[in-house]
């Protein structure tokens, strides 16, 4: 019997990396980019359009939805109002929920509300710049994104991290907010890599040329 | 007169990693003020019991105050915890910023090298 040696191909194309999304920065220059790349990022809203809306009621809410559905590659839903918060999980035009626990006492989100978003494939988003507050907001805000990944993990629920940056010295590197999500006791690498890379591919197939619904699509030849 | 310890043998000694970082500001900053955040980022995040697991130490010879890059030592076991306070970080001293990890590696050697 001849043995051969098995051949590694080690060049860089080979290697299976993973890909880091930040999909909610909050503002996109040519500055942020190429920070964004020497930090680490694969993919930032830089690329593509991300639309952030805000809204005071349900109506205001649904309305605003129809205005930006078609002009956003991915529609982020600013959180923090808990009818709000359920309204957005069960609309599945919404991609990211984000941080549903801002300006209250509670984590802004139930084991209904994350039913609801599973169902809908509406991703939960943690913003880093909740946490850059002082100590005691700061202690809250960790309170809620811990008990918010637990649900996330329970109702497998998707979720994202992100710097939220308004400027290039607010950005982070991605390994860093894995970290984040990881020195809490929960899976960091899914949060800036595979759960937005979905968003992102759900997106694009929405955006093609003969979609009508999840699961339906005209043929070219009828 | 006190006598120095004799080394541990390698089996037992607490195994450790190099940090190379590098801090990204609006103006230069000094050692003294990356120490000071990244301490008091490490005992407003973890507590005391937590910072002594870490067991970082910056390493004042390879600061580099042009290139505004060094090098901080820590326990290879609280890695993921330690980049989480550095990703807490929004200002050194008066400045804002943040500290960018470059790389990790198991000797001071690996690190220098590009």
């Amino acid at each position: 019997m001849v043995l051969t040696k098995p051949s590694f191909n080690f060049s860089k194309g080979n290697i299976n990396m993973s890909k880091f999304y930040d999909l909610c920065l909050r503002k996109t220059s040519g500055e942020i980019k190429q920070l964004s790349d020497e930090l680490g990022w694969s993919v930032t809203n830089c690329e593509f359009n991300t639309v952030f809306i805000e809204a005071s009621d349900w109506g205001d809410l649904k309305k605003k939805i129809g205005q930006n559905r078609e002009d956003a590659e991915v529609l982020v839903f600013k959180g923090g109002d808990a009818k709000l918060n359920r309204k957005a999980a069960e609309d599945s035009r919404i991609d990211i929920l984000l941080h549903p626990e801002r300006g209250r006492k509670d984590s802004g989100i139930d084991h209904v509300i994350s039913e609801a978003a599973v169902k809908n494939n509406v991703a939960i988003g943690f913003d880093l710049q909740q946490l850059m507050k002082d100590s005691k907001e700061q202690t809250h805000v960790l309170t809620a994104w811990r008990r918010n990944l637990k649900l996330c993990e329970k109702y497998n629920v998707p979720y994202i991290v992100t710097s939220g940056a308004g400027d290039k010295l607010e950005l982070r590197a991605p390994r860093e907010l894995a970290a984040i999500i990881k020195s809490l006791g929960f899976k960091g690498n899914r949060a800036v890599s595979k759960y937005p890379r979905k968003i992102i591919e759900r997106s694009r197939r929405t955006n093609e040329d003969g979609f009508i619904r999840p699961g339906e699509k005209v043929k070219e030849n009828e | 007169m006190s006598k120095e310890l004799n080394m541990l043998p390698p089996s037992i000694r607490q195994k450790k990693r190099y940090i190379k970082f590098k801090v990204r500001s609006e103006q230069e900053v000094k050692l003294g003020e990356v120490v000071d955040t990244v301490w008091d980022k490490c005992l407003n995040y973890l507590g005391t019991k937590e910072t002594s697991d870490i067991d970082f130490w910056i390493i004042g010879n390879q600061f580099n105050e042009k290139n505004q890059d060094g090098i901080i030592k820590v326990n290879r076991d609280k890695l993921e915890e330690f980049r989480a306070c550095l990703a807490l970080i929004g200002s050194l001293g008066n400045k804002k910023g943040f500290i960018q990890v470059e790389k990790v590696s198991g000797s001071i050697k690996k690190c220098q090298s590009n």
